[in-house]
């Protein structure tokens, strides 16, 4: 039961990543390496305002805001000049991955720092006679509070049907008169701040340290592949699998934690190329 | 009657090919004029050519009285111009009314006018409209299609061969939602196949080579076998 919570709160922190990092490449063909960073960076700066306010919640607005804006300059000082150009972008995201990480060293050294839960999250809930660590929960509830949000946002609103069809056929939106690039940018700032969220409200449970981003990296491109590149609802069944995954494996044979994700992600692969809720002829 | 749209000696690159090689052209206000012509020839490109999806590289595009060529596609797009592609491009995941609404740019009661409009010519769209576009048959798709170009108050419909690969029942059926935009915009419209182009056109060029080498009234065209022979495929 404990190893499930602990998988579901660590699914949710992949969900947060995958499902920018997911639609970013079904609606531009970019592979945003540098993704990881919106988590570590939101990780650092919402601790640094938690330090400074003692407020948690104004810290998971405020890097949510920072993950925002990274993204977007991301976007359109770097990406912008290279879609298209497919190399030129992998080697562009993962020089920014490298960069972002030493500028947190620079700036907060390389020792791990423990993020202190607020007051209200810490201790456990007694359900049914067990015991539940709210924070894990508030983490689940917060997960499935954006799923929702996102998925209402993505089906109901004009701005979601438009990142639907982009994502199927980018250059009939644009014949249809939709400014594409302001899609990309709107999409590249949501995808940062939803990853950035997931930094600050993971870093009380996992610690804020310079290798978080590229750690969490991995288990995220597992998850958007096992989803399908470019599904929303898949970046979210696809992190709830590996989180599982990660959480018992590494309970029962630690070593193969890594592996049985490997293991899981070449059986659907097998089965459905294009992953779960992938479709056919994006990109 | 006054030219609506205007090309004059365009030329449109594809990588290295040289496609269009000088093209000139004039639609004219409320008329249906039609690009006939071979397999290859550059009707497809012509129109892309048009919306800016293939730039020319040289010549000029008026619209309206305004050189577009130089604009970008979605803001050539908003000057007024539907666009039904050669291979309808739906969005597959979609449901029918999510590609209608997507299409959308003009006043929410003029939308819903349009869509009375559509539902009666297209009564098929109307009882699927909570499905997924790709879940339509071939020719509800280009129904769909050609809805999505009407759904706007444009100025002029931009349509690559709607009759391809569809039964003769249907492709009457699109004809006469053809006939119908005539009173409300103006049609551009690629047919290969000359007795549906000529039931809805008033004008006509053929191309070949990416050049013109025949415009003019359509009538005096099907008169014309020696043209037709020299110009237009097996189609005919
Ligand atoms: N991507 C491309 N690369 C190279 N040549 C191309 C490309 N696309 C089209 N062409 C060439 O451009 C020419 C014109 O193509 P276009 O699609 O405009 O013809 P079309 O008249 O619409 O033909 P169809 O009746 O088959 O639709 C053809 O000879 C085609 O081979
Ligand atoms: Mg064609």
């Amino acid at each position: 039961m404990s190893l499930s919570l602990n998988g579901l709160s660590l699914a949710m922190l992949y969900f947060l990543i995958a499902a920018g990092f997911s639609l970013i490449f079904g609606l531009m063909s970019v592979l945003n390496l540098a993704h990881a960073s919106f988590f570590l960076w939101g990780a650092y700066s919402g601790l640094a305002i938690f330090t400074t306010t003692g407020n948690f919640t104004l810290a998971v607005i405020g890097a949510t805001i920072v993950g925002v804006i990274m993204g977007l300059l991301v976007e359109y000082l770097t990406l912008r000049p290279l879609y298209g150009n497919h190399l030129f972008q992998i080697l562009m995201t993962l020089g920014l991955l490298l960069v972002f990480e030493e500028l947190v060293k620079l700036i907060w050294g390389t020792t791990i720092l423990g993020f202190p839960r607020p007051e209200i999250l810490t201790g456990s809930l007694v359900i049914l006679g067990r015991y539940f660590p709210v924070y894990r929960l508030f983490i689940i509830i917060a997960g499935i509070v954006v799923f929702i949000a996102v998925y209402l946002i993505l089906n109901r609103t004009k701005i979601g049907i438009t990142v639907r069809a982009g994502v199927e056929d980018e250059g009939m939106v644009q014949a249809l008169g939709i400014d594409i690039r302001k899609v990309f940018s709107g999409v590249f700032g949501l995808g940062a701040g939803l990853a950035a969220l997931g930094g600050v409200i993971g870093a009380p449970f996992l610690g804020v340290y310079p290798e978080l981003g590229f750690e969490m990296l991995v288990p995220a491109l597992i998850v958007v592949i096992i989803g399908g590149l470019g599904s929303f609802h898949g970046s979210f069944v696809g992190a709830v699998i590996i989180g599982l995954s990660q959480s018992f494996g590494g309970y029962f044979i630690p070593e193969f934690a890594l592996a049985i994700n490997v293991a899981l992600l070449a059986i659907v692969l097998l089965i459905k190329p294009t992953g779960l809720f992938g479709i056919e002829g994006g990109h | 009657m006054k030219n609506l749209l205007e090309l004059e000696n365009v030329h449109t690159y594809i990588g290295q090919y040289h496609i269009l090689q000088g093209i000139s052209m004039e639609v004219p206000e409320g008329a249906v004029t039609v690009i006939l012509g071979r397999n290859g020839a550059g009707k497809t490109t012509t129109l892309e050519t048009i919306l800016g999806i293939k730039p020319p590289s040289k010549g000029t595009v008026r619209f309206k009285g305004e050189d577009i060529h130089k604009l970008s596609l979605h803001n050539i797009v908003k000057k007024g111009i539907g666009y039904v592609p050669e291979d309808k491009r739906l969005f597959g995941t979609l449901t029918v009314e999510e590609n209608l609404r997507l299409a959308e740019r003009n006043k929410q009661d003029f939308h819903r006018e349009r869509r009375e409009l559509i539902w009666d010519l297209f009564p098929d769209l109307k009882r699927a409209w909570k499905r997924p576009a790709s879940t339509l048959s071939g020719g509800q798709q280009q129904m769909l299609s050609i809805a999505r170009a009407m759904i706007n108050d444009n100025s002029i419909m931009l349509i690559d061969e709607p009759s391809m690969g569809l039964a003769p029942k249907l492709v009457q059926e699109v004809m006469s939602a053809v006939e119908q935009m005539k009173g409300l915009t103006t049609v551009l419209m690629v047919e290969q196949n000359l007795k549906v182009a000529e039931s809805v056109a008033d004008r006509c060029y053929i191309l070949d080579n990416g050049m013109i080498v025949y415009s003019g009234d359509i009538k005096e065209l099907v008169k014309d076998e020696e043209l037709q022979n020299n110009y237009l495929g097996v189609t005919v």
